[in-house]
């Protein structure tokens, strides 16, 4: 994978990985959003103009893109090198609850 | 339909206190539909509502990409899926949205770190290049005055007329212009980076906790009169400069202010035979080791810490009928204490400047 993009992705914001983890099936941006609203019961809820600056910048990225689009609504999923990138963050994720509950204890 | 009609002109720099307006309009029944020249607001009468506006911009760079270029069809069409609406959009091609306000649900259109720079920077990137736009005119201007004036320099009256004062009238306005839209561009920035609550808090917009009084007091006793006063009516220094004085609301107490500056903490110091705070690589007077040990000093007299004047002087405050001890034994204030280091040197350079030019002035008058 990309040095660059491990760079800027690991460690993942909230709002990136859920947002990858949205689209791991095809969903257009109104979706995402109440995806990521009932997963995390309204703890992360995303502004549109947020929303919309994130999947501009994922999909400049390769880590999601474009699979069909009519007249407004575009639909996007996440490709190959995008659900390598969520691995790699849950993989990191996991080392870290990990050695919090070594020191804290479960 | 004509009664549900108002009319409103109202002229705002900042784009907070416009959103905060028209807010507070629809919560007593007026919904934005309209907006000419910037100032000249016209709203529709509806059932008093809690609507939410947002103002945004889609800027494009020199060289766009497709996406770029699509990129505020695209977004508009997510906020429409999400409840916005686009009320207006006003000269400068700013676009309004409007949702009603829903609990539970984000009500902004940024809402973390990221995206909101993003727009923040849209603002001041606009702003700031219309100020270089500003700056080019004022280089062609002068180019222009330059080249007539080689033209014509065996007849300098000739140049020297209504053609001259155009140039210098143009450059100056540019001039002003061009800082008069870096700083909106600033501002801009600074009232995009937060959020409304959080901006309302921070400059006390609705609450009314803090005061400003602008005043030039040049006598000491003057103003140690003037704070005594308004702390007796719950007023307390907050930041102080030559003529502004920012008050924030507190219980009321009797207070008496005494000023330390570096000045008087070196004569402190030399008085119990310690070396003074001094640092001679320090041209600019802009250290301020000296306030520590001011600090340090006036806490052991009792005397509480109140405000400070950048590096130039500290205020400090006491209860007033207790018989605390005086710092510095002809404590004063001064009025020159109140001079940031920039204000001072703004005075000393122009001062320099036009000691010298009157001088040179008087050497060619001879």
């Amino acid at each position: 994978m990309n040095e660059l993009i491990l760079k800027k992705y690991i460690p993942m914001t909230e709002t990136t990985y859920y947002t990858l983890l949205a689209l791991n099936e095809p969903r257009h941006g109104y979706a995402i959003m109440q995806f990521i609203s009932e997963l995390t019961k309204k703890r992360i809820q995303m502004g549109t103009g947020t929303l919309y600056t994130m999947l501009g910048r994922l999909v400049e990225d390769k880590l999601i893109n474009i699979v069909s689009q009519d007249s407004i609504k575009k639909v996007y999923q996440i490709t190959e090198e995008g659900q390598a990138l969520v691995k790699i963050e849950i993989d990191r994720l996991t080392h870290q609850l990990e050695n919090g509950e070594q020191i804290y204890g479960k | 339909m004509e009664n549900n009609i108002m009319k409103k002109t109202k002229l705002f720099v900042s784009m907070m206190k416009e959103k905060i307006w028209l807010e507070q309009m629809a919560l007593e029944g007026y919904k934005l539909i309209q907006m000419t020249m910037g100032m000249r607001y016209t709203f529709e009468q509806i059932e008093p509502t809690r609507l939410i506006y947002e103002i945004d911009r889609f800027n494009l760079p020199k060289n766009p990409t497709l996406r770029e270029i699509k990129s505020k069809h695209d977004s508009i069409a997510m906020a429409e899926e999400m409840g916005w609406k686009i009320a207006l959009h006003d000269e400068d091609l700013n676009y309004y949205l409007c949702k009603e306000y829903a609990e539970g649900d984000i009500n902004e259109l940024y809402n973390d770190q990221e995206s909101r720079q993003i727009h923040a920077e849209k603002y001041r990137n606009r702003y700031t290049s219309v100020g270089k736009d500003m700056l080019n005119l004022i280089i062609f201007l002068n180019t222009m005055l330059i080249i007539i004036g080689i033209i014509e320099m065996f007849d300098i009256g000739k140049v020297g007329s209504a053609f001259t004062w155009l140039v210098v009238g143009c450059t100056l306005f540019s001039v002003i212009m061009a800082i008069a839209y870096n700083k909106v561009g600033e501002l801009y920035y600074k009232e995009f980076m937060m959020t409304e609550q959080d901006w309302i808090k921070k400059n006390d917009y609705l609450n009314n906790n803090s005061k400003k009084v602008f005043k030039l007091i040049f006598r000491s006793s003057t103003l140690q009169k003037f704070l005594e006063k308004e702390g007796g009516n719950g007023w307390f220094p907050q930041k102080l400069s030559l003529i502004k004085y920012t008050f924030i609301n507190s219980e009321s107490g009797n207070y008496q202010y005494i000023m330390d500056s570096k000045h008087l903490t070196n004569k402190r110091l030399k008085a119990i035979g310690s070396s003074e705070i001094k640092d001679p690589k320090d041209l600019g007077g802009m250290g301020n080791d000296w306030q520590v040990q001011s600090v340090d000093d006036a806490e052991k007299f009792g005397w509480e810490f109140v405000c400070a004047v950048q590096n130039q002087s500290i205020l400090y405050r006491a209860p007033k009928a207790s018989d605390v001890e005086q710092l510095n034994p002809n404590g004063k204030m001064s009025f020159v204490g109140l001079l940031s280091f920039k204000m001072s040197m703004i005075f000393v350079v122009s001062a320099g400047a036009g000691l010298v030019i009157g001088f040179i002035w008087k050497m060619l008058s001879r």
